[in-house]
């Protein structure tokens, strides 16, 4: 079905961070691999869902696709273009096209911009330092044209745009950050975990804008959250994460109706269903154990120790994600238990 | 007093029920700030039976933390103000008590756990050293003893090792772990009653159902009896056999599970079951209540579900509505799909709603004559 171009191509990303020991004389002692060796594509329109646990990774991907993030190894190929390779004048304008929307929206805005600002500034920005074209294009009343746009398209009404964030609830706070988002029209918006600290009425709201918002700009998401149920029902293809790696990657409907790895059926099984009779018939698998600590990671599976089914291979030797027989194509997997195509 | 509590409840059929051990009255729990009144919870009532788990649910705001912190008299008097109301726990108006009577009943036969367990933690005391606080209050024991006894309710919640890990940190321990700990610390003197206070909204997902699963054994294993907040309704789902919803302060549904989620009354609980994204269910546009959950300061008269409703009605603004049993409104549930099982069998007395489209003529000639 892909048979596109991939709008964004991550080859072989990895993200160390250095952990140090001693106050006067630092010593590095170690590596924490947050991301570790980890491939995946993102094709024009799709919205593809990254989950995980906390400390997988998610996060850590996607601030490294948005350079925000130092990254060790690996390539972001976006629109054909490497971004790590890019100048800081290249990437500015590369980051037209890829924006992001914050998790927190009470962290993400300045609490001394008004909402108009807030929004206004990635503008304020191109027109300042962006393309020449741009610098043209982008006089004041353009802005507060497009300001005025954006904050209708986002369901705020004009009269808040002298407002403060201290004054907006959660949920329209988060509606500047995906407004402040679409304000150079982007093609790929970076969400991460962009509903998970709003109420459940007011997430379906902020999950409803974003579908919307997709079909009239023709967005690209990925979308990074923990909570399997939404991400699930905003995707069309879902990553899943563990400890740094990529343990499967399917389309939503085929990592719920058949999921490979053991760590996604656990996953999968420790979702609870809002429906009392259909919790009480499922079977559980309760994983043993905690997520272990992402230092010092063996060379073999990093779910061996937890995982019900570990042979003596999966602790020695870490398994490539892979199609596997009798699966779509687009359905791969990283686990021994399943023959390669 | 005990006898007055349980002729409240004549509505139970004896031997149905297990008997009422906690029973909040016409609770109003209010905090006077300069911006005005906060009704923080405004005349909430129910009633828990012994070994159940009884859910509370709600959104940020919505008083549910309040209404626990209120059954142990945590709540900081002033700013916040006991306005109303009783809670009765084995016959005993907990509001009503001194001082150091409620402190007995802290961690002793009602104890709690908390949201986030590292700020509920200590962290500069070993956990054995707070794990044995409690024990040492509540009985009479010496330090050898607590530690012993302390040593077998970490074994009981499943920490590794216990006897080495007594003398860890908290920063030693994961999350999971350290609400493993709390829990300990929780049921060490046994308690009759174990309030959860949204126990897994910071723990992940495979995490969270380890806890849950914990807590469900623990309360048929010691027959304790859990109130249990969230804002999860899959929790909910799987874990409480009675659940109320609380919305701004008020308990606006409340009924047994099964029955909740399958035929939901209140127009805000439709919605909220309506816009949770389910992991089993087709990718869909989700439902979504218009709207903000409404600022406690000042609220208006009536439903405070009302500008946010689609149902709403002139009546609504007006007055709030008064609670009603679904059972006299059975005939009228046609809507909710399975109108030929929705009969008797199915509801009782137990499902108890507070909204307008429920009420009858009488009630509406009440509030027609106090205008």
């Amino acid at each position: 079905m892909n048979r596109r171009m991939p709008q964004l191509q991550v080859r072989n990303l990895s993200v160390y961070f250095p952990v140090e020991r001693g106050i006067v004389f630092r010593k590095r002692i170690g590596w924490l691999k947050a991301v570790d060796d980890i491939s995946f594509d993102v094709y024009p329109g799709e919205s593809v869902g990254l989950v995980g646990e906390s400390g997988c990774g998610k996060s850590t991907t996607a601030m490294a696709i948005a350079r925000l993030q130092e990254v060790n190894k690996g390539e972001i190929i976006f629109n054909g273009r490497d971004l790590l390779k890019l100048s800081s004048e290249e990437l500015r304008s590369a980051r037209k096209d890829l924006q992001v929307i914050f998790q927190d929206p009470y962290s993400s805005l300045d609490p001394r911009m008004n909402a108009f600002d807030c929004i206004a500034e990635p503008l304020r920005v191109q027109a300042l330092r962006g393309k020449k074209a741009d610098r043209q294009s982008l006089s004041q009343p353009v802005i507060a044209d497009k300001v005025y746009r954006l904050m209708d398209k986002v369901g705020l009404a004009k009269e808040y745009a002298q407002r403060y964030p201290h004054e907006f609830s959660g949920g329209q706070r988060q509606r500047i950050g995906i407004a402040r988002a679409l304000a150079l029209s982007p093609q790929l918006v970076i969400a991460d975990e962009p509903v998970s600290a709003l109420d459940v009425s007011i997430q379906a709201q902020i999950l409803n804008l974003m579908k919307d918002l997709q079909g009239e700009f023709g967005l690209t998401y990925l979308f990074i959250a923990h909570n399997l149920a939404v991400v699930s029902n905003f995707s069309d293809r879902i990553i899943v994460m563990y400890l740094g790696t990529i343990v499967e990657i399917a389309s939503s409907e085929e990592l719920y109706g058949t999921p490979l790895h053991p760590y996604t059926r656990a996953l999968l099984s420790a979702v609870p269903i809002p429906d009392p009779p259909q919790e009480r018939k499922r079977s559980r698998t309760i994983l043993k154990g905690d997520v272990p600590s992402p230092l010092n990671m063996r060379t073999g599976c990093p779910f061996a120790d937890r995982c019900p089914d570990a042979k003596a291979r999966c602790q020695n030797e870490r398994p490539k994600l892979s199609t596997v027989k009798g699966i779509t194509a687009e359905h791969q997997v990283a686990c021994y238990l399943y023959d390669k195509v | 007093m005990q006898d007055q509590t349980l002729s409240n409840k004549a509505a139970y059929k004896p031997g149905e029920c297990a008997p009422v051990i906690l029973n909040v009255e016409n609770l109003k729990t209010q905090f006077k700030t300069n911006q005005g009144l906060v009704k923080a919870v405004d005349g909430i009532s129910f009633s828990v039976h012994e070994g159940e788990v009884f859910g509370i649910v709600g959104e940020s705001g919505s008083g549910k933390s309040i209404t626990n912190l209120s059954i142990l008299r945590l709540v900081p008097v002033p700013p916040g103000r006991y306005a109303d109301g009783h809670i009765y726990f084995k016959g005993k108006d907990l509001l009503a008590v001194q001082e150091d009577e409620i402190r007995m009943v802290r961690g002793g036969s009602i104890s709690m756990i908390f949201q986030d367990p590292l700020t509920s933690l200590n962290p500069l005391l070993r956990i054995s050293i707070q794990i044995e606080e409690a024990l040492l209050q509540h009985h009479k024991i010496n330090r050898k003893q607590a530690r012993e006894t302390a040593i077998g309710l970490l074994r009981a919640v499943g920490i590794p090792d216990a006897e080495r890990r007594m003398d860890d940190y908290p920063h030693q321990f994961s999350g999971g772990m350290r609400q493993r700990v709390m829990i300990a610390m929780a049921i060490g003197c046994n308690p009759e009653i174990l309030i959860a206070d949204e126990p897994t909204t910071a723990l992940d997902v495979t995490i969270q159902a380890q806890i849950l699963e914990l807590i469900k054994s623990l309360s048929d294993t010691r027959r304790m009896t859990v109130i249990l907040v969230t804002h999860d309704l899959g929790v909910v789902a799987g874990t409480c056999n009675t659940v109320a919803v609380m919305y701004a302060g008020r308990i606006v549904e409340q009924a047994p599970v099964d029955e909740l989620f399958a035929y939901p009354l209140h127009p805000y609980t439709k919605g909220l079951l309506a816009s949770v994204p389910r992991i089993d269910e087709a990718k869909k546009r989700l439902y979504s209540i218009p709207g903000a959950p409404p600022n406690l300061i000042g609220l208006p008269k009536g439903c405070a579900f009302a500008p946010r409703c689609d149902k709403a009605m002139p009546q609504c603004t007006r007055a709030y509505p008064p609670e009603k049993c679904s059972s006299v409104h059975v005939d009228g549930l046609g809507a909710s799909g399975n109108p030929g099982e929705s009969n008797t069998a199915v509801f009782d007395d137990r499902h108890v709603v507070r909204c307008w489209l429920y009420s009858d003529e009488k009630d509406l000639n009440k509030i027609g004559s106090n205008l």
